[in-house]
């Protein structure tokens, strides 16, 4: 069942239509992502959701009720939606138990669930500190506890990573998703973090200039985006042309296989390949191509180099460049020749336009 | 009116995120401090004075003084009248506050403009406007109803400033929590523009000990008028009285520690840049418009009416010789402009302390220029006369002297609108210049002479339309023979001479009162410390 649905909704500031009929369900206990790059319309669909803003048309419901219609609006005390914001915005008058509490009718159980959600925080000790006394990320997870205290059918987190320190990110994503997961919640994250967005949620919306451009699992997102610019929004990319037929499609890393049969043989299209799907080795192999480093990105775990194909096989091409991913070698340094070939399927779409679109 | 300056201490510089960059500066330059530390005895003397005076009168005469019912009555007038006016003020400033800063109002711009002209018209003016048309309006009713119609700007101010500087996100967060607009209001916005609304409401009461000229013409009897009159009479009593009324105003300026040490407003994230949400007005609309036109048209629509109403009946019947009009105002800005001068002199190197690495010593050296503050006009002119006339009396009523007070008086306003810019210039920028290369010379005339001279300029500026709005010092300490426009004015408004008296008021708010209004917006959208300045 669906927590939220959102259907048709449209959104504007005056005359500047931000959303354009937005389409969303988000399934009970799930962490769906919206991603989407600035200006897209992610927050503001967040905040109509909330109740912040109001919409043009369309609806929003949550547990069944419509809370945002045209004709109708419930005003945001009264939709039970938590919400995170992104620096947290914490009650800076309040401690963080009485943050906590802020929302809690006053009674004999508020005391335990209070003590409750910052023990599921792993803030207990911190219950008499004022919010400017915690780190950046002590304060999100009291948001959250903030958030989480009345129950709510649905929790929403606008950016809420943003602001933090980049040591800290990766370590507060995890307690959240932790406690998220744990606590069964149905939770919208807002996010412009592709890495956050694919590695804390069970589903993806991409959000592209006020319309869902493509909505799935993280993986389906990642390897088998919609069209070519969502798969470098999504992460680094080589786009290269290729001619599709019953032998694989042909290009210039040799004949590679679809991860799915193409509609039409002898069709021009463009092919996917991610940079982990290049396999970078010193020594010749079989079906390899030739080509040259020009520059090393290193990364400790990982090296992304930058390649130039030497190609002689399609001599009327400019050279082809290529983003590869592979374990660090002493070998791999700007100038050495090296040869690659492509692991595994690749995801392709029909060529559309002219064929100068090569490559990243 | 002193002291009508935030009490709100700015404090520049804090760089949440880089660190203090204080710690740039490893040596104090120390002829700053010099300076500062002669600054500041200069500015210790009334209280100075005022404690010799009192030594001179003896304890068992000051406690004959100060033991009897007029004492208790002078204290039981002013608790009286603090507690109507700041409570008054208090509700108009923050509902004003928020109608402006948070509602649909239609011509906000327009609004936000006129609700704060009535701080930069003189409370004496407003005074006599209300006098010469109501004559009823006397006592504790009329100096009620005209003080917290001149002085609800002070309130409004920093309410204003601090409702726009509340982070949206708190009060949108409180929404999903489950609370509606009012305890939203109530529970969150509230806690966090208190200590600007306490500020203003202590400014206030700092305003009230201080005033003499509205109290006067209204026949409400203050300590400040009590001294006044004793003054001409019984020295002694004038003195005993100075020191309770100082220590009233003192007890008020430490009533701002206590708003600074509780007040927990800071952000804990980084500042939101998005403006908080305007609520529709609705049926309201009408109401609210209503008030604000009622709450204008009583504090700006009454003075400049009455005013215009007496200028124009003064033109066939008392008309002061145009050459009278003229000497005063060029006393008037001659002294105005000299004690300007001074205190803009006095107030840099104490400015400059804010951009050096601070100690214990420092920081009391800084806040000890901000007691005078609590010393009203009127000591400030007792205790200069009693300096002048038993040890210097060569300065007996000159306009050294005059010019002396005025700097005295005005100086915290110079040093906030200093410091404001200072803190504009703070030394990573200096650094930066050494590091291009440059001289500390070079950095001094190329960084931060063109950084700080907005603030210089308005420093000169605001303690030359202080000074030229004063009244109580002024009367005092006025050299023999020498007329200014506000002792012009209160001669002939004592002899209820209304008309006469119009076109000198007329003149102060002209050069005065009008200019200030512009400069204090403009300090104000510099330095986002609306409150810092005012008449």
């Amino acid at each position: 069942m669906s927590v939220l649905e959102v259907r048709s909704l449209r959104a504007a500031y005056g005359v500047n239509q931000v959303l354009h009929g937005i389409d969303l369900d988000v399934p009970s206990g799930s962490i769906t992502a919206i991603l989407g790059p600035s200006g897209s319309g992610k927050t503001t669909l967040l905040r109509v959701i909330a109740g912040f803003e109001r919409a043009r048309s369309g609806t929003v419901s949550i547990a069944g009720q419509v809370v945002e219609s045209p004709r109708r609006h419930v005003p945001p005390e009264r939709r039970r939606v938590g919400y995170v914001a992104q620096d947290g915005a914490l009650f800076p008058h309040l401690s963080v138990a009485r943050n906590v509490a802020f929302g809690l009718h006053r009674g004999a159980g508020r005391d335990t669930r209070v003590a409750e959600l910052l023990a599921l925080v792993g803030l207990t000790a911190f219950a008499g500190r004022y919010p400017h006394e915690l780190s950046g990320g002590q304060q999100q997870r009291v948001a959250l506890a903030r958030a989480l205290a009345g129950s709510p059918p649905l929790v929403l987190l606008d950016e809420p990573f943003a602001a933090l320190d980049a040591s800290l990110r990766s370590e507060v994503r995890r307690d959240i998703t932790r406690i998220l997961e744990e606590t069964g919640t149905t939770t919208v994250l807002v996010t412009h973090d592709q890495d956050e967005a694919l590695s804390m949620a069970g589903q993806v919306a991409v959000l592209r200039a006020g319309l869902i451009a493509q909505a799935g699992s993280p993986a389906q997102i990642y390897q088998q985006p919609a069209d070519p610019e969502l798969a470098q929004f999504l992460g680094e990319a080589n786009l290269l042309p290729a001619q599709a037929g019953s032998a694989g499609l042909k290009c210039a890393l040799g004949t590679l296989s679809p991860a799915f049969e193409p509609a039409v043989p002898d069709e021009s299209v463009m092919v996917l390949i991610r940079p982990e799907q290049l396999q970078v080795q010193a020594t010749a192999a079989p079906d390899a191509v030739l080509a040259t480093i020009t520059a090393v990105e290193y990364h400790g775990h990982e090296a992304l180099l930058s390649l130039t194909v030497t190609k002689e096989s399609a001599a009327d091409h400019s050279p082809l460049t290529l983003r590869a991913r592979t374990r660090p070698q002493p070998g791999f340094v700007p100038g050495a020749e090296v040869f690659v070939c492509v692991a595994g399927a690749v995801h392709a779409w029909p060529a559309r336009g002219p064929a100068g679109l090569v490559s990243s | 009116m002193a002291g009508l300056l935030s009490v709100e201490t700015v404090d520049p510089g804090l760089d949440p995120v880089l660190g203090s960059p204080r710690r740039i500066f490893r040596r104090r330059p120390r002829w700053i401090v010099a300076i500062s530390i002669v600054v500041a005895g200069l500015l210790l003397l009334p209280l100075v004075f005022l404690i010799m005076q009192a030594r001179l009168v003896g304890g068992e005469d000051l406690k004959r003084i100060l033991f009897r019912q007029l004492t208790l009555d002078l204290l039981r007038n002013t608790v009286e009248l603090a507690v109507l006016v700041t409570a008054a003020c208090a509700v108009l400033g923050v509902g004003a506050a928020w109608c402006i800063e948070r509602t649909m109002l239609p011509g906000r711009r327009v609004w936000a403009v006129l609700i704060v002209l009535p701080a930069a018209v003189p409370d004496f003016i407003v005074g006599y406007a209300w006098h010469s048309i109501a004559p009823s309006m006397t006592g504790l009713k009329g100096a009620a109803i005209v003080m917290s119609l001149a002085l609800y700007p002070l309130v409004y101010l920093p309410v204003a400033a601090a409702l726009r500087r509340v982070d949206p996100a708190l009060e949108e967060t409180a929404r999903s929590l489950g609370c509606g607009p009012w305890t939203t209001f109530r529970r969150v916005t509230l806690p966090q523009i208190r200590p600007a609304m306490l500020g203003g409401c202590l400014v206030v009461m700092l305003a009230l000990l201080a005033e003499f000229g509205a109290f006067e013409i209204l026949n409400f009897q203050t300590f400040t008028t009590a001294i006044f009159t004793e003054f001409r009479v019984d020295q002694s009593a004038a003195s005993a009285l100075a020191l309770v009324l100082v220590a009233l105003a003192i007890v008020v300026l430490a009533g701002d520690g206590l708003i600074a040490g509780r007040g927990r407003v800071s952000r804990a994230g980084p500042a939101a840049t998005r403006p908080a949400g305007r609520r529709r007005l609705d049926v309201m609309m009408i109401p609210t418009l209503g008030a604000l036109t009622v709450l204008v048209g009583l504090s700006l629509g009454v003075p400049i009416g009455t005013l215009i109403y007496w200028l124009a009946s003064s033109q066939h019947s008392t008309l002061p010789a145009a050459a009278t009009l003229a000497s005063a105002t060029f006393a008037t800005v001659k002294y105005a402009a000299g004690a300007a001068a001074l205190a803009t002199v006095a107030a840099l190197p104490v400015a400059l302390l804010t951009n050096v690495r601070r100690t214990r010593g420092l920081k009391v050296l800084e806040r000890s220029t901000l007691l005078i503050q609590a010393i009203p006009g009127v000591v400030v002119a007792l205790t200069l006369v009693f300096f002048s006339v038993r040890y210097a009396y060569s300065l007996y009523q000159t306009s050294t002297l005059l010019i002396f007070a005025y700097a005295l008086l005005f100086f915290p306003l110079a040093l906030v609108c200093i410091r404001g810019s200072v803190a504009q210039a703070p030394p990573r920028l200096t650094e930066m210049g050494r590091s291009l290369g440059r001289r500390p010379f070079a950095v001094l005339t190329r960084v931060t002479v063109p950084l700080i001279a907005p603030g210089l300029i308005s420093a000169f500026s605001l303690v030359f339309l202080s000074a030229v709005t004063e009244l109580t010092a002024t009367l005092v300490l006025v050299p023999t023979g020498t007329q200014t426009l506000s002792t012009q004015f209160w001669a002939y408004q004592s002899n209820t001479s209304y008309g006469a008296a119009a076109p000198y008021a007329a003149m102060i708010v002209a050069i005065a009162a009008v200019p200030s209004v512009v400069i204090s917006f403009w300090f104000a959208r510099r330095t986002g410390a609306a409150g810092a300045v005012l008449s």
